[in-house]
Parts: C-alpha cells; structure tokens; sequence
C-alpha cells in the first residue's frame, strides 16, 4: 500500500484551510468540511530552499 | 476459453481486438481422460483452495468438480521442476501421455464486436479483523468455509465437525456483516447476499440436525426479495434465535475450545454473554481483485465501493461508459444468483441488440481534428477518457468517432486549437462568453454548467420554485471538462466579478472520469489567478448533481455575496492584468514594421 502524505487544501468559499492525508493517485471528490463547497484549492508544500551545509549545496561547491 | 486471460483490449464498439492469454495447462485436455492415476502418483501436497484450504490437493488436479474441460492441470509452480525433469512420475503412469512439460502460454487474439464484463467478486478476508480471533482459534470460520464443510463435495464428504476436535457442534453462532456495512474498514456498503446466506444455512442446519442450537447475531436482516421473508420466518420457526447486536470480541476457553462472546442485544438494551462451540463469520464480498486491471483495459470508472460504474444506474444499468461494452453480476453491484441472472440475459440482449443492427449510431457532437493545426503532442489522447483518440509519437492525431462520447475534453485540452467539438466549439462558446457578458457585467455571476448534472439541477431548482438572485447566466457545456482556461479567463478579461464551474459528482460523470480534468484545470487557473494578481476565489468549482436544485440555489446566494464584494476597481484591474499580450514579432517582421 503506497504511504499517505498529510497534504494541505483550502476552501475557496469559506477560506478554511484543514489537512487530510493523501494516497498518491487516489480519485476522490473533495468538499470542505465547514461549508461543503467542492472549491476545494490543494496547497502544493514550497521546496525546501538549500542551505549552506545541506547535502545539495555541498555537491554543488565540489563541482565548482 | 477457459484458464485464460485477457491481456490487452483495443478498438471501439463492433470492432475490439482482444489480446487473450491462453495459459499453459501442461496436460492436453483433448488426450486427458481424468482418470487421476497422475495425482496418485504426485508427490507434492498443497491446501486446495477451492475447498478453502480445508483438505489438500497434489500439484497437479482438477481445480474444482465442475470444472470445463473436465481435466488436469499441472501447476508448475507447485511442481518438483521439469528442467531438468526432477520428478516425472505423472508422465510416467499417463497411459495416454497427455502430460507435456515443455507446454507454453499462447496468445490469442479475437476479433469481437462486444464485450460483456463478468468477472465475479472476491470474498471479505477477515484476518484484520483480530477481534473476532479468526487466525487465532480454530472454531471460528467464514461462512464460505462453513459452506464446504457442510457440502457433501466438501473436505469432510457433507460430515459437518468443527476444525479443533472433527466434534460436531451442538451451537453455532452466526455473526453478520462481517467486512460489510462498516466504513471504519472501508467497506460501507452492504454485500446483498451474506442475510439469505445464513438464513440458508440456518435452515439447512435444522434440517440435517436437528438438535443444533442456531443463533444469528445481526444489525438488520435484509431479506426483501421474492419469498426470502417467508424464508426467515420458517428460519424463526425452526427454532433459529435471531438477536439484534453485534459481539465486539470473542473469547475462547483453552479447555474446551468453545467459544464465549459477549453482546449487547439492542432490542432488549441488555448486555448478554453466550457460548458456543464454532462461530461462522458471515463475511462481505468485495470487487475481484483484477477488476482494476479491466478498469484499464476498457477505460472503464468505478464507483466509490470499488465496483463498476454503469453508463446510468437506471435507465442504463447494463451498459458500460464504453459503448459496445456490457455488465452482469457481481462486478457492477453485489447482488444474488437470481439478479445476476438477469442481469446476464440483459447484457447478453443488448450486446445482440448492437451486434444484429449491423450499424450504430454516434453522438453529433464529436471531436474533430484539424490536421493542419495539429502539433502532434499527444496531449489530447491523453485526456480522452474513451482512448478515442488515436495518437503516435511524430504523427497527427486522429478520433475514433464511434467511440468519441463528446465530453470535449480533448477539445479543452489543445493550445493550439487543433480540436472543436462539434455544436460546441470555441468559437460558439467565446461568442457566448462575449455576449452575455456585453452589458453591465458587474452583476453577473458567470456559470458554466454540464449538460447532464449540473444544468438540470438549475432546472430543477427552478421546477421546484427554489429562490435564488437572478444574477446568474449559464453557459450550457456537454461536461464541465469542454471549459478550457481559455474560456474562464475570456469571462473575467469581459469583465465578469465571480465565474463558476460546475459538473456532476464524481461518481456521476457521464463521460467515465471527464470531470477530473476539470478539476486540474481550475487548479491550474487558480495558480496563474493569484499569480496575476486576481483574487482566486472569483473562479468557484461545484459538483451538482440533477436532483441538487437546493445546492444549486444555495450556490447561487453564495456566489451572489461574493459577486458583491467584487469592485468595479477590481474588475478593471482584472481586465488590465489578464489582457493578451501581443506576441514579439521577429527581427525581420520587426524591421518591416520599424521601415513602413
């Protein structure tokens, strides 16, 4: 079974914005638990920006 | 064609090519004569699946009594090895060498006009469910289990004895809906048969043996079909104790291996305590465990149980979304033996019906491709729910009119404008968008509405003589997947303070999963929405179905609030940020332009 990540939506209706963990691929209808409107806007997670020391930029300096 | 499988599907209505695995019997079943000196002689010993792992078959068999053709099988993977030849016993005593252990799968392939889908179910496998100690004690059984032990084909030849000691049971207590009517498991629905089942069983019990003590632990026994009540009541009668609750554990007594269960009965609201000497689980059916894998192969939907989705649940109920292909029995629905009989003399009518008319006939309103404009990306095919679409890499793509359905999706889908539909083009849609939005759009809120949800529910909503602000003007579109973004973002460059895109539920599309484009197109809009500096919640998404005219009317107030809150400042700003720039002429063009 593929792991399920805790994804963030907002409603655009009522502007509730609430959790639900999600299973790569799934098909399901989504409605916002306060106000049931189906203007339900999924808020993609930002990429982390790379730091000095994390692993990426390491990477990058040896290459330089 | 038996002990085969369907490898791949292509094609339309009148004209599938089905690719069929014919899998490798490793006996000749015209040479077979079932004579069983090869299993007599078969050194391997496996549970027999088909007696529900109660007694043991060899490696090679007959999978079941009845099975067609009435021969061996020989199951490689339970076989001592036939390269090099580890064993060979069978092939030694075949006196018609029927055995050949260098068999190989085939493929076939069929040309057919229809296809009915009749691939049965799977039964509710209740080892999650610890409570009921299943995997832990003996005496509890599913009730398929139950069904071979009493069956005179069965491991113990119809002598019913409990697993522990071979005893027969004096009581027997029978729990329903187990795996059914339970979402915490994710099995809400009811699986239709499991209340006659036990009530069979029951009955049977009494019949045979007399002296069994039978009591069923049930929620509701549903027994609505012709003469299944007046089946319950001689259950009743038979002396069949019926008591309203389901136990939350069973317990078992190390010494005797009975079984002790407590339960709160709700008809008397008093908590009780009975012991018996074997618990039958009456347990829940599911879909069959390939039935994604048909989904694939015919671009079938499925409902939210995991069952087939038919073209429309009454007038429809045969019918697959993909013309030309047919439902019976369990795949659709659970349902008994009688219903799926129906079900499949149904099927078998209207895949005749289609086959003897010769012709069919197509939706009008069907996707064309402009050759000429076609960039050849494929995208369209892609999105196309029915693989109406025919596309290779580096070739233009072309539809399939027989099995293009006209949900316009594709039609959406293409930048470049290769695609209309035809009665809904781009063309006719965007004079739409313009004229409504003509005068005074300010105080409009512009709806796009699918022909078959979302539009009868505003019939239905005004049939009903539901209020609602006579703001709204609707744009009719076959689904809520022909509205392009190009089309939403045109009614807020006219001017227009709130748009809503509306469809059908997601279980309801008429066009298989067309609605799902939909939604990624209004998140795509949303994102370039904000990023352009536009309030997002100005474009409004809603599934309504035809019987919602209140959810169509209650969205109408809600979008008529939010049309209030929209300035003319912010309409304006609206028009100014979303305006097509002109494209950057060319170095030459540009020096033509500079020159004249």
């Amino acid at each position: 079974m593929a792991a399920k990540t805790l994804e963030t939506f907002r409603c655009m209706m009522c502007g509730h914005e609430y959790q639900e963990p999600v299973e790569p691929g799934e098909d399901k209808e989504r409605s916002c638990p306060k106000c049931r409107s189906n203007s339900i806007r999924h808020l993609k997670k930002k990429p982390p920006e790379p730091s000095h020391g994390a692993p990426g930029a390491a990477c990058q300096k040896s290459k330089e | 064609m038996t002990f085969s499988e369907v490898e791949e599907v292509s094609g339309y209505v009148g004209n599938f090519t089905v690719k069929i695995r014919r899998k490798a019997r490793y006996v000749d079943p015209k040479l077979c004569n079932a004579c069983g000196e090869c299993a007599k002689v078969c050194p391997v010993v496996r549970p027999d699946e088909y007696q529900m792992g109660l007694s043991s078959r060899k490696a090679i068999y007959i999978p079941f009594p009845q099975a067609v053709p009435c021969s061996y099988i020989l199951n490689m993977e339970d076989c001592l090895g036939n390269n090099p030849i580890a064993c060979g016993k069978c092939a030694d005593v075949c006196e018609k060498k029927a055995i050949n252990y260098d068999d190989n799968d085939q493929i076939v392939t069929r040309q057919v006009g229809a296809i009915i889908v009749a691939i049965g179910l799977d039964v509710y496998d209740p080892t999650e469910l610890d409570d009921y100690g299943y995997t832990r004690f003996e005496n509890v059984i599913t009730s398929m289990e139950f069904e071979r032990l009493i069956c005179a084909g069965g491991p113990t030849g119809g002598h019913f004895v409990r697993p522990s000691d071979q005893q027969r049971p004096k009581r027997i207590g029978f729990i329903q809906c187990v795996g059914s009517r339970n979402p915490r498991i994710g099995r809400p629905y009811c699986s239709n048969i499991c209340c006659m089942n036990t009530i069979k069983d029951t009955l049977l019990l009494a019949d045979h043996y007399p002296d069994v003590e039978n009591t069923v632990f049930y929620q509701d026994i549903r027994a609505f079909g012709k003469s299944f009540e007046d089946m319950f009541q001689r259950s009743k009668e038979a002396g069949t104790r019926y008591i309203r609750g389901l136990p939350a554990e069973i317990e078992e007594d190390p010494a005797t291996r009975n079984l002790a269960l407590t339960v709160e009965n709700t008809t008397t609201g008093k908590l009780e305590r009975h012991e018996f000497d074997m618990v039958v689980l009456s347990v829940g059916v599911q879909p069959a465990k390939d039935l994604r894998k048909i989904c694939s192969l015919l671009t079938l939907s499925r409902t939210s149980d995991g069952f087939f989705m038919e073209s429309h649940p009454k007038l429809k109920p045969v019918d697959a979304p993909t013309r030309g292909v047919f439902f019976a029995g369990f795949c659709e629905a659970p349902k008994d033996i009688k219903d799926s009989v129906c079900q499949a003399g149904a099927a078998a009518s209207r895949a005749g019906a289609l086959l003897n008319a010769g012709r069919i006939q197509i939706e009008a309103v069907t996707s064309r491709i402009d050759e000429a404009a076609c960039k050849k990306c494929g995208q369209c095919a892609a999105v196309c729910p029915y693989g109406a679409i025919v596309w290779r890499k580096g070739e233009v793509a072309t539809v399939i009119e027989a099995a293009c359905a006209g949900c316009g999706s594709c039609g959406a889908t293409c930048q470049f404008g290769a695609i209309s539909m035809r009665h809904f083009t781009d063309d006719q849609l965007l004079a739409q968008v313009r004229a409504i939005l003509a005068d005074n759009p300010q105080e409009k809120v512009f709806v796009f509405a699918c022909n078959w949800c979302s539009y009868a529910g505003g019939d239905m909503a005004g049939i009903s003589r539901m209020q609602y602000p006579a703001s709204n003007r609707v744009v009719r579109t076959m689904c809520s997947a022909r509205v392009s973004e190009e089309m939403v973002l045109e009614a807020f460059r006219c001017g227009a303070p709130v748009v809503l895109v509306s469809g059908c539920h997601y279980a309801d599309c008429h066009y298989i999963n067309a609605n799902r484009q939909t939604v990624k197109r209004v998140q795509r809009l949303w994102d370039r929405l904000e990023k352009a500096g536009v309030r997002p919640e100005r474009l409004q998404l809603e599934w309504i179905s035809a019987a919602e005219g209140q959810k169509f009317a209650k969205v109408m107030h809600q979008l008529e609030e939010l049309r209030k809150t929209v300035t003319l400042e912010e309409i304006e700003h609206t028009r100014q940020a979303l305006q097509i720039k002109p494209k950057k002429a060319a170095p030459a063009e540009a020096a033509a332009v500079a020159a004249t």
